[in-house]
């Protein structure tokens, strides 16, 4: 079997791979300058109109999570986790995706919020909707940040630009885009980065795992690695007390904390996800919005975690403290080793385009949160729509300069920016409580929905100090983030129930369209696209096959 | 919706001609039909260790093909049902 050497990576990119990237450019623009002449009112800008097919929200809706760290962090995790990395998949975004279209997308929609924040001030009060809003802006913006200097370490890796070249390249880019053309400009452009992305890995992978024999050579090589039999099993190892696989985590960790609370916490109440989805064009296209995406993140591991384990085996040295071996490079490693020009400069323009597309879904939600939530209901209420679109594109401009400041921060301490990613997923998780417990209990009062999301907050802030202070052992680092969550979770939870029990609820007429069971009085009959009731488009069939297909590939890889 | 001067009415054909050149299908499928062509040419020009760098596999040349069929694919399908302009709501 060859192996690479412990080289310095650095790859040989000829004119033609340029002139590959140079296009993808041209084309990102020229979509930004096309998509800036159907503006004409806030709601163009901010939710393309509510006017998309559910295709291309529903492939926006994956693509949107399949820029930033995603790509490279799962061949990460593969080749460290081995096939346990699927849960982030299938027992992860899968399920919530489901639940999303099922039962949470009639509420979204049919309350016609414009923003995740915009639900709670309907739902609760202003206090949650503006602690909501502000955090939601100030963390989007800081991981804006982080994804930008990602993207610039990983053009600095391959195409040798300096760091701060590329953070600026790479900023304006996507700045211009999204100014000219708003949500649309993003959109199309997180649709046709998933095809590229596509385009480049799918062959990486086939010609990769040809070279390893194919997939039963690849689990013999897989058995001879540090990972053992372990790292070709989801399933195995997880029981209480006896956690013998590569995660370090017991089955409640995985399924709780992993599934249950950090992965529909981060899919159903994230609004960069979950704008994506308000800007279909009816109720069925939104709530088919996430069931559609769900298919291709069905498929996506067999992208990230194949390169992951390939590169395991065959790249010495993986892990190891030289940087240019990190997990993190697994995928740029292979790219390097099996690409020639031409497909090189593929595989470059789809990670380039991915992470472009990463930051561009962050700050079109951070434009849209900024200005309907933040500036229209607190600060210049009642303007005219061009008011708040040009609010929007100077969001835009400042949240960018923003995120430009934090990446260069980023640059001297990234572990620290690590830390602000956490501290931030720590409002994600107790969400997901508040959200659940106020769509299915019309008794949960207004307060209970600001004092829930600081309690939550409080939970995972404790558990995550008294794991890395080592007072409390939950296993690997990732395990103690799941128990995180569960405690965010659980903390979040008891708070809401208790402040309700002793505040007053909202009468029960504001809650039509809000909660389960209180249907709008006024409700207006659904508008039907011609089509929207073939048996093909019926949300349980869509949800049902999805949640099908990953119980028995879960059993395959049992 | 708008609240300023009623907006000049653009004719419907003008109207469903400008979204149909903004139709993604055409985008996607254009750049892939152009990369293909790119992709192919250098399967076939390349030296023989370009082409043999991916484990003996001809990458360039079979991702080209494949990028070409599905562009083909792409625009047809823009070509066959292209976009109506939205109802005024």
């Amino acid at each position: 079997m060859p192996v690479l050497a412990a080289s310095a990576l650095s790859l040989d990119v000829s004119a033609l791979d340029y002139a590959i990237l140079g296009i993808y450019f041209l084309v990102v623009l020229g979509i930004g300058a096309v998509a800036r002449l159907s503006i004409k009112t806030d709601v163009d800008f901010f939710l393309s109109g509510r006017s998309l097919p559910a295709w291309i929200t529903g492939l926006a809706f994956v693509a949107a999570n399949l820029g930033a760290l995603e790509i490279l962090g799962m061949a990460a995790n593969g080749a460290q986790y081995g096939i346990a990395t699927v849960h982030f998949y299938w027992i992860g975004a899968v399920p919530a995706m489901v639940f999303l279209g099922i039962v949470m997308m009639p509420f979204y929609y049919g309350a016609k919020v414009r923003s995740v924040p915009d639900y709670l001030r309907l739902r609760f009060n202003n206090p949650t909707h503006a602690l909501n809003a502000a955090t939601f802006a100030v963390a989007t913006v800081l991981i804006a940040g982080v994804n930008l200097f990602a993207l610039a370490l990983i053009i600095n890796l391959m195409l040798g630009w300096s760091i701060s070249v590329a953070i600026i390249v790479a900023a304006a880019i996507v700045l211009i885009y999204i100014t000219l053309g708003g949500l649309t400009s993003a959109i199309y452009n997180e649709v046709l980065q998933f095809f590229i992305i596509v385009a480049s890995l799918l062959p990486l992978t086939l010609v990769a795992l040809h070279d390893m024999g194919g997939w039963s050579g690849l689990q013999d090589k897989i058995k001879a690695s540090p990972l053992k039999e372990g790292g070709l099993h989801a399933w195995q190892g997880i029981g209480v007390g006896n956690v013998t696989n590569p995660i370090d985590a017991n089955w409640i960790a995985i399924v709780f904390g992993l599934g249950f609370v950090l992965s529909f916490g981060y899919w159903t109440t994230n609004f960069a996800e979950v704008q994506r989805a308000l800007s279909a064009k009816s109720m069925s296209a939104a709530r088919r919005t996430p069931l559609i995406g769900a298919y291709p993140k069905i498929f996506i591991p067999a992208l990230t975690i194949i390169p992951g384990l390939v590169a395991l085996v065959s790249v010495k040295g993986l892990g190891g403290s030289s940087s240019d071996l990190q997990y993190n490079n697994a995928i740029p490693l292979l790219i390097e080793r099996y690409l020639p020009e031409g497909m090189l400069g593929l595989a470059v323009t789809g990670l380039v385009a991915a992470f472009m597309a990463g930051v561009a879904a962050n700050v079109t939600s951070f434009n849209t949160v900024f200005t309907y939530d933040l500036w229209q209901d607190y600060v210049a209420k009642d303007r005219d729509e061009k008011y708040y679109v040009r609010v929007g594109r100077l969001a835009t401009v400042g949240g960018l300069l923003i995120s430009v400041a934090t990446a260069f921060i980023a640059k001297g301490y990234s572990n620290i920016m690590n830390y602000v990613q956490l501290l931030f997923s720590y409002f994600n998780a107790p969400l997901f409580a508040t959200f659940i417990i106020a769509m299915f209990w019309r008794r949960t009062t207004p307060w209970a929905g600001f004092w829930g999301l600081i309690a939550g907050f409080l939970g995972a802030f404790v558990t995550h100090q008294l794991t890395s202070s080592g007072t409390v052992d939950l296993g690997s680092e990732l395990a103690a983030s799941f128990w995180g969550a569960i405690v965010a979770f659980v903390a979040d939870a008891v708070v809401t129930v208790g402040v309700s029990l002793v505040t007053k609820p909202k009468p029960e007429d504001e809650l039509r369209g809000l909660v389960w069971g209180l249907p709008r009085k006024d409700a207006e009959p659904e508008r039907m696209e011609e089509g929207d009731d073939a048996w093909y488009r019926s949300v349980w069939l869509l949800g049902g096959v999805a949640l099908g297909l990953v119980v028995i590939l879960n059993i395959i890889f049992i | 919706m708008a609240t300023d001067a009623p907006e000049p009415e653009v004719d419907a054909a003008t109207a469903a001609k400008a979204a149909n050149r903004f139709d993604i299908r055409r985008i996607i499928g254009g750049l892939f039909l152009l990369y293909g062509v790119i992709l192919v040419i250098v399967g076939i020009v390349g030296s023989e260790a370009e082409k043999n760098k991916a484990a003996g596999i001809n990458v360039n040349l079979w991702t080209g093909l494949a990028m070409l069929v599905f562009g083909a694919l792409m625009v047809t399908w823009a070509l066959t049902r292209p976009v109506e302009p939205n109802p005024p709501r």
